[in-house]
């Protein structure tokens, strides 16, 4: 029995390597590009730690940040406690803001107002303001608290 | 390449001597050259233990990725796969093949356990092959349950609430197993962490063990040629012949997966593919929302598919059945089922050749004692259900058990042969599974 | 003859025992569970056979007052604690000097509730935080002042906080009146529409008056009504919320922008600091309501803007009534305001249309879908800005809503374009697969003609 052509044999030889490399190949780049962190960073989740700390919040002020993907409000109370919120309002979703001068949260799409418990008082919104947990953190090494916001 | 038949030893590179002095991988080339595959019109079946080895090693390989970028707990968990699936490159594939490859994996398994169950290679010197089989085997359904409940969406929320409700209904540790597999009364993020624990380390060390003896017994004893059949000729080298047609498997499954992954998504996939009215590709790969232990049950909610027929025998038995609780008598069954699975080898010793001895005529027994009052109970629950048909089937499953069992008999007389019963339950036993499935699958 | 006597009596007296009255409502209140002489006159049909006259018992239990414990005798006079086996029992009960004043006539209504209702420490007894100017604001009312000057047709207190049992057209029964916040209450956010409409909406009744009878009916279509109605959202208003309840008039020209602001603070506010306002007030145009009318407002539409040009047989609106020329400056800002709206408009419906395209394909697109309502919000800010009747913070607003809405519209595109791509990378895989499994296929056959040519024939011992 005669041996198939050797250059026939290499030739299926080359495939079989040149398939399977490939199939390497396939696998391997998308993993190492898979492994490479993206940009944007890590996963969001529902806790989120604010960019400035507590301290740095004057009190009787508010400021808006970015909670998961949504707007959210911190409030620094005249007593100096710290609360957030959604920052959506119920009516039409706009976003609310703090208003010093009459210790609420105001709407200035319909002029709806809220108080410091996110309790729609005033104007056309429907329904509180969803309220989220606040948690003050030190910052290590130093005498500052990183302000920690998480679903309640 | 060179030629694969047995030869003098072929010219080595310094590296091969190199590694062959210190590790030894003489032996492993000897094994590798002199492993043969019989071949026979059974053969086909000889590829489906690869299959499951080679989707195995895809879920290694995949759930590592998703490793790296997994975050456990209750607040991160789902958020994690979120960017996963949406913002890490390649992320989608990753995921999705971990998803699908694990739901073909199952269906692998099940071709290989009923192929090795029903050519009986189980039988003597395989006893321990098939043990360590069948223990592999209630550890990856476990893998696929705690791997389910990881991306914490509702839909895996309230699946794993129901399943982890089952254990309950075990006589005396029923409630105490139930607090321990859900790390608490109920359903929470310590679900999620021990699910997570046994997902990542405890089933892989396990797996790791039973594979690795599981293989190398495969390997000791070679593979099982089916009593009765002719072999067609001398055996196939493995390498390269069998190893060709495993690698055109893998291949194969391989297209398949990702035809799966790419076209589920989309509508046609279920007017296309049956594998639609098995599992859900759809429910699988889409995140859902959120788990939120304080929204309602979604409606219709019911375990994945391969749970399906526990969650379908449960729910079609009746509350109460001859004064014992329904549910009970359904775990119990399941349980029982367990233990004769793993026992089979030693309860069908005319399989091996070997005449009975007090285990298998007592174990036999029992089997055929605990498959009769399961076809009767099977059978009444049905009738107070009002079910007729199912009725039907249940007085013909015990039919079934009756007439194996006396073909036995008859044929015991005569020599020591394979029983009919192991067959026949098995065959049952199938019926059984899928029926239930199907409903469950339906309803 | 003896009956009209006495009522001429009851009536005769009601000055005269006003001190004596007073002197009975400052008394405790006597508790209905002991049953008066009264009650039990009232509700025998063998003494009282006049079934309206039996009616103000049946109706007890509903009623507030009853329910505060007060009985007849507060509000009316007289004795409850007369024996009713004696003969003059009922001249007894019913005496004047007693206090009795009996049915009040329909002029002497808001006095006769007003009795306690203005008294801040009577009403204090029961709700300390109770209004007490009802009567005063009533009588500065249109109804009020149409009362005092004879017209009995005109609404008084029991004509919406009373009983209609014989259904709308029927007169009003002072007993069963219930607490304003009852849902059954006739005065009830939801049934003041229908209160109100019991008069004003009857053309008949209203003919001597020369004011329109179409308000309930238009009031039916509003957009408040919906709010109130069909979203259950008892701020929304009704008649009371712009006329007043108890001080009822039309609002004057120039206090429109102000009666619709204590709602729609926004749109009013910066109405009232452009030059329009002063120029509505004095062609004695009614600000708000000229564009978005005043019982029959439906939501606003960008259509309410003059724009140019206009399709065929489309109407000319609100900004037209004063600038009719069509070359007028005016116009141009309106068309320019309402060719951004639109365009914002659209550019969000496309970035809508577009991911959810994308989230049938099965892309995720949710932070997408979120960020786009930043979109929304400046297309709901630039609307109102439309108050300032100018073009610039209109045209600022709809920028700024353009990039959100374009960003959202080129994430949609390229989660589409992902799903291509997916799709893609399968035919190219498969393509890949098919060329690895033909060639371990070729191989496979070489390697299985070496291996059954040169191997043994038989099938090996096994």
């Amino acid at each position: 029995m005669s041996d198939p052509e050797p250059t026939r044999r290499e030739f299926v030889d080359l495939m079989v390597a040149g398939a399977l490399g490939m199939t390497a190949i396939a696998a391997i780049v998308p993993a190492v590009s898979y492994l490479v962190p993206p940009e944007g960073g890590e996963a969001q989740t529902t806790s989120t730690v604010l960019p400035f700390a507590a301290e740095e919040l004057p009190a009787n002020s508010g400021r808006i940040f970015k909670f998961g993907s949504k707007p959210a409000l911190v409030v620094k109370t005249a007593g100096g406690e710290i609360r957030a919120f959604s920052a959506q309002c119920t009516h039409l979703s706009c976003i609310v803001q703090y208003a010093p001068a009459e210790r609420r949260i105001l709407c200035n799409c319909h002029s709806g107002w809220y108080d410091l418990t996110g309790k729609n008082v005033a104007g056309p919104p429907p329904r509180p303001l969803e309220a989220y947990v606040v948690n003050l953190r030190r910052r290590p090494g130093g005498p500052e608290h990183d302000i920690v916001v998480s679903r309640a | 390449m060179t030629s694969s038949s047995p030869a003098p030893e072929s010219p080595r590179s310094p590296l091969q001597r190199f590694l062959d002095e210190r590790l030894g991988l003489a032996s492993l080339r000897a094994l590798l050259e002199h492993k043969t595959v019989p071949e026979h019109r059974h053969a086909f079946w000889y590829v489906w233990g690869g299959m499951v080895l080679f989707l195995f090693l895809v879920q290694v390989a995949t759930g590592i990725l998703l490793l790296l970028y997994y975050r456990p707990g209750a607040g991160e968990a789902y958020e994690s796969v979120q960017f996963i699936v949406t913002r890490v490159r390649w992320g989608w594939l990753v995921r999705s093949l971990h998803s699908i490859s694990a739901n073909l994996l199952m269906l692998a398994l099940l071709v290989h356990l009923a192929s090795v169950f029903f050519l009986r290679a189980y039988r003597r010197p395989r006893e321990l092959t098939w043990v360590t089989g069948v223990g592999l085997f209630f550890v990856f359904i476990t893998f696929g349950f705690s791997g389910y409940l990881l991306p914490w969406n509702q839909l895996a929320f309230f699946a794993t609430s129901v399943g982890t409700e089952v254990p309950r209904a075990i006589p005396w540790v029923g409630p105490f197993l139930v607090k321990l597999i859900r790390g608490g009364p109920d359903v929470t993020g310590a679900t999620l962490s021990r699910f997570y624990g046994l997902h990542v380390a405890i089933l892989p060390a396990t797996t790791t063990l039973l594979l690795g003896a599981h293989l190398y017994l495969v390997q000791r004893h070679g593979m099982s040629v089916p009593r009765d059949v002719e072999e067609k000729g001398p055996p196939m080298p493995f390498y390269p012949n069998f190893l060709l047609r495993d690698m055109i498997g893998w291949f194969v499954a391989l297209g398949v997966l990702v035809t799966i992954i790419v076209l589920a998504p989309t509508a046609p996939m279920g007017a296309l593919f049956p594998f639609d009215a098995l599992f859900d590709p759809k429910h699988l790969l889409e995140l859902g929302t959120k788990a939120d232990p304080f929204a309602s049950a979604p409606e219709g909610i019911k375990p994945e598919w391969s749970f399906l027929f526990m969650y379908q025998t449960l729910k079609l038995l009746p509350a109460k059945l001859a004064g014992v609780d329904g549910e009970t008598l359904g775990v119990l069954g399941f349980g029982a089922g367990a233990a004769v699975l793993l026992l089979v080898p030693f309860l069908d010793r005319g399989a091996s050749g070997l005449p009975p001895n007090a285990f298998s005529r007592v174990g036999g027994a029992v089997v055929v004692a605990l498959g009769l009052v399961l076809a009767g109970l099977g059978t009444w629950s049905m009738h107070v259900l009002g079910h007729p048909l199912g009725v039907a089937g249940g007085l013909v499953a015990a039919a079934w058990i009756v007439v194996s069992v006396l073909l036995d008999g008859r044929r015991a007389g005569r020599r020591a042969g394979p029983s009919l019963l192991f067959p026949s339950l098995g065959w049952l036993a199938v019926a059984f599974i899928v029926v239930m499935t199907v409903i469950g699958r339906i309803s | 003859m003896k009956r009209a006597a006495s009522w001429l009596l009851a009536l005769g007296s009601v000055a005269a025992s006003a001190a004596a009255q007073d002197a009975a409502l400052t008394a405790a209140p006597t508790a209905t569970t002991a049953v008066s002489a009264c009650v039990a006159c009232h509700s025998d049909p063998a003494r009282v056979q006049r079934a309206e006259a039996r009616e103000p018992v049946a109706n007890l239990a509903d009623d507030i007052h009853a329910q505060r414990g007060l009985s007849c005798h507060d509000c009316h006079g007289g004795r409850p604690d007369v024996d009713l086996a004696a003969p003059d029992a009922q001249a007894r009960a019913h005496d004047a000097t007693a206090g009795y004043v009996g049915r009040p006539a329909p002029a002497d209504g808001p006095a006769f509730c007003g009795r306690c209702h203005s008294d801040a420490a009577t009403m204090a007894r029961f709700n300390p935080d109770a209004r007490v100017d009802q009567e005063t604001k009533y009588r500065t009312s249109v109804h009020g002042e149409r009362l005092a000057k004879g017209d009995t047709k005109v609404a008084s207190c029991i004509s919406c906080h009373g009983r209609h049992p014989g259904g709308e057209k029927s007169a009003a029964l002072a007993h069963g009146i219930r607490a304003v916040g009852d849902p059954q209450s006739p005065v009830h956010p939801l049934n003041v529409a229908a209160t109100c409409g019991r008069c004003h909406g009857d053309a008949q009744y209203m003919a001597e008056y020369g004011i329109p009878t179409d308000q309930r009916e238009e009031y039916e279509h509003s957009v408040h009504r919906a709010a109130l109605v069909e979203k259950e959202d008892l701020a929304a208003p009704t008649c009371n919320d712009c006329h007043g309840n108890h001080g009822a008039r039309p609002p004057e020209v120039e206090s429109m922008a102000f009666v619709c602001g204590t709602c729609h603070a926004k749109q009013a506010e910066l109405f009232r600091q452009t030059k329009m306002k002063p120029a509505f007030d004095e062609a004695e145009l009614g600000e708000c309501i000229v564009c978005h009318g005043n019982h029959g407002i439906v939501a606003p539409s960008d259509e309410l803007l003059f724009h140019a040009p206009l399709a065929e047989g489309e109407a000319q609106t609100g900004c037209y009534t004063c600038h009719p020329d069509a070359s007028d400056a005016a116009l141009a800002i309106s068309t320019a305001v309402h060719a951004d709206l639109g365009a914002l408009e659209g550019r969000i419906a496309e970035a809508r249309a577009t991911l959810a395209d994308a989230d049938a394909k099965g892309m995720p697109v949710a932070e997408a879908e979120y960020e786009l309502t930043g979109a929304t919000d400046a297309l709901v800010e630039a609307r109102a800005l439309v108050h300032l009747f100018r073009h610039e913070p209109v045209a600022e607003a709809c920028t700024r809503g353009t990039k959100v809405a374009d960003s959202a519209l080129a994430q949609g595109h390229a989660a589409i374009e992902a799903f291509y791509f997916r799709h893609r990378w399968l035919g190219v895989s498969l393509l890949g697969i098919a060329f690895v499994v033909l060639s371990l296929w070729l191989k496979l056959r070489q390697v299985d003609r070496r291996w059954r040519a040169s191997a043994p024939a038989g099938p090996a011992a096994r």
